[in-house]
């Protein structure tokens, strides 16, 4: 990864903090900075409630920050309003859940042609694009099974075809492996490590070892802080 | 096609093309997800069109057992419905009678004609004294009018009786001395209820009473006349003399035809001698009972609407907690706010008009098979079937805005919590 140091992140986070109002206040990030290059992957480690989650959202556009900025491809989201942030959503970011959060009333490829259809891919580019995503996941043959009847492992591969079938920017994952056996999470984290090369930067929330070994760069979050930043070598 | 707009940002950066589609793809698009949604939750769709069916079906159901029990009141009203047409001499000097033996058979054989009866005052007076019990008779009938009638003109009249009955053909064809009294006439004359044994004296002849009137819907002076028998009177004081009437009760419908032809058949030579004026009762009670079915009809519907747009609402809402991560997902996936309120919108839309096509089918059975229990003609208001559907579609849409519009506002990533 050498090009990484030199050129800009395609997604950071600078000096953000959140803060949930309520009594007491919940102070779930300080000051936080991490940066995520084209083609590198980033783990966000750290015990439940040390603020992985919410700093996947606030790089996810999903949510705001207190303070700070969020950048992608060097720009500020700050300053966009909730209707352009929903279009950098949905052109721009990814997401894997640790719940899958499939439509059990839709097919495995359906499920991919949603991720397209909010991504603003005409309905004729759908099916093709949401096979080809499926067949770079190796479920072609599960294209038209039912949520129901598939595994935990192909559950989540459908997952990330639907988040990748798009071409974004960015891969946010929320511990894409915490529901599945070791086989399944390996071949998970396989087709996450074949996506770099296409120059998506991958940032992903783990308990993981695994997946964080798996990383170029590890992230410690303790208490809502950065308390360690690992380069791979 | 793909279009894309500009991602403006600050300067001395390049922008970031973002895709979107044109709204008539978005639309299409998301009527497609609806449908889908609904198809993929066929269960709980059904449950939630429920009330819309049940809703729509009363609505039918009452519009069309209103227009069933309209045509049959209408029915009712029409049996009983007729027009009056009266004619009178206008030659004074004639001599001829007006209306010679027969004419009022030769009338009621005309198409459309209900019942014909001659009808003329007679130069006498009921006389004071006595009944046959020797009961006081009050000064007051002196005034009462006697009239000649033909034993078909009370019926022509449509007369209704307080007591016992017109007279008949067999007390005219004896010369029977018989008399009907209007109730202002049995009231001066001191008769309350006839036994068949109190009588009047007229012109010094006794005339038994064998009925009193209650009421006649044409000819109103009958009420305070005392009818004898046209033959009797014949025999008794001589043919008429100017003045006397035919009244023909018709169908309102031959009632101009009727007035036309009479004269016609009575008088070939000199039709202009009988002078017709044509009374058509005015259908009030008719129109009235129209007005309260269609009060009935304005509340039911009013009751069947808040039932479905109530029963929408309160599922769709509930259900909105079990699908806060498909919320979540989409708006994380890049759907706008309006997109996920106008998706729970079409799918109300759909319920309401899914549930409007079953409760039609719903409807025209339950008329069917209630007017078939009553003996009744089932009449459909196909006004009412054809906008049932459009109904259903605005119902649900109604009651998708408050459920669509607390998806919009979920939080994504709260919502992908849950």
């Amino acid at each position: 990864m050498g090009d990484v140091a030199t050129a800009a992140p395609v997604l950071e986070a600078v000096g953000v903090s959140k803060i949930y109002a309520g009594t007491p206040a919940v102070h779930a990030l300080h000051d936080v900075t991490v940066s995520a290059h084209a083609g590198e992957h980033v783990a966000l480690v750290g015990r439940s409630g040390s603020g992985k989650s919410t700093l996947l959202n606030l790089l996810g556009l999903l949510d705001r920050p207190s303070s700070g900025e969020i950048r992608l491809a060097g720009a500020n989201t700050g300053v966009l309003g909730d209707r352009d942030r929903t279009a950098v959503r949905a052109g721009r970011v990814g997401f894997v859940f640790q719940a899958f959060h499939l439509l059990d009333y839709r097919t495995a490829a359906e499920n991919v042609e949603v991720g397209l259809l909010h991504a603003g891919v005409p309905r004729r580019e759908r099916r093709a694009r949401a096979l080809e995503a499926l067949h770079a996941v190796g479920l072609s043959h599960r294209a038209h099974a039912s949520p129901a009847t598939l595994s935990g492992g192909e559950k989540q591969r459908v997952a990330i075809a639907r988040a990748v079938a798009p071409r974004p920017r960015v891969l946010l994952s929320d511990e894409p492996t915490g529901n599945l056996d070791s086989a399944s999470a390996d071949a998970v984290l396989a087709i996450l490590d074949s996506l770099k090369p296409t120059g998506v930067a991958l940032v992903t929330a783990t308990h993981d070892a695994h997946v964080a070994a798996a990383a170029d760069v590890t992230v410690a979050l303790a208490d809502g802080r950065v308390v360690a930043t690992t380069r791979v070598p | 096609m793909t279009r894309f707009r500009m991602w403006r940002r600050p300067s001395g950066e390049r922008p970031l093309q973002l895709p979107h589609l044109g709204r008539v793809a978005v639309a299409r698009d998301i009527a497609a997800e609806a449908t889908l949604a609904l198809l993929g939750r066929s269960g709980r769709a059904a449950a939630t069109a429920l009330s819309v069916v049940i809703g729509v079906a009363a609505f039918v159901t009452a519009s069309g057992l209103t227009a069933t029990a309209r045509a049959s009141v209408n029915a009712h009203f029409e049996r009983f419905a007729a027009a009056e047409v009266t004619l009178a001499d206008s030659a004074p000097n004639a001599s001829t009678p007006a209306f010679g033996p027969g004419a009022t058979a030769e009338v009621s054989r005309l198409p459309g004609v209900l019942g014909a009866g001659e009808l003329w005052s007679l130069q006498v007076r009921a006389a004071p004294g006595t009944t046959l019990f020797g009961a006081f008779v009050p000064p007051s009938a002196y005034g009462v009018n006697v009239v000649a009638a033909s034993p078909g003109l009370l019926a022509a009249d449509r007369a209704s009786y307080r007591f016992g009955s017109d007279f008949t053909a067999t007390d005219a064809k004896v010369h029977g001395r018989v008399v009907v009294l209007g109730p202002a006439a049995a009231a001066d004359l001191g008769i309350s209820s006839p036994d068949g044994q109190e009588a009047i004296v007229l012109d010094g002849v006794p005339f038994v009473v064998v009925g009193v009137l209650k009421g006649v819907q044409s000819d109103p002076t009958l009420l305070t006349d005392a009818i004898v028998p046209d033959a009797t009177a014949q025999a008794l004081w001589g043919a008429p003399r100017f003045g006397s009437q035919l009244d023909v009760a018709v169908n309102p419908a031959a009632a101009a035809q009727v007035e036309h032809e009479v004269p016609l058949l009575l008088h070939p030579e000199d039709p202009t001698r009988l002078q017709g004026i044509t009374v058509v009762q005015p259908p009030i009670v008719q129109a009235a009972v129209a007005g309260d079915l269609t009060s009935l009809l304005a509340v039911v519907t009013l009751a069947s609407l808040a039932i479905s747009i109530a029963g929408i609402a309160v599922t769709m809402y509930s259900s909105i907690s079990e699908r806060a991560f498909e919320v979540g997902l989409r708006r994380a996936l890049g759907a706008r706010r309006s997109q996920i309120a106008a998706q729970f919108i079409g799918e109300s839309l759909l319920i309401g008009a899914g549930g409007a096509v079953v409760g039609i089918a719903v409807g025209v059975c339950a008329v069917v098979v209630i007017s078939r229990a009553h003996s009744w003609l089932p009449v459909l208001d196909a006004g009412a079937v054809a906008l049932a559907p459009l109904l259903g579609a605005g119902v649900g849409g109604l009651a998708g805005l408050l459920p669509a519009f607390r998806a919009s506002r979920l939080d994504p990533a709260e919502a992908l919590r849950r």
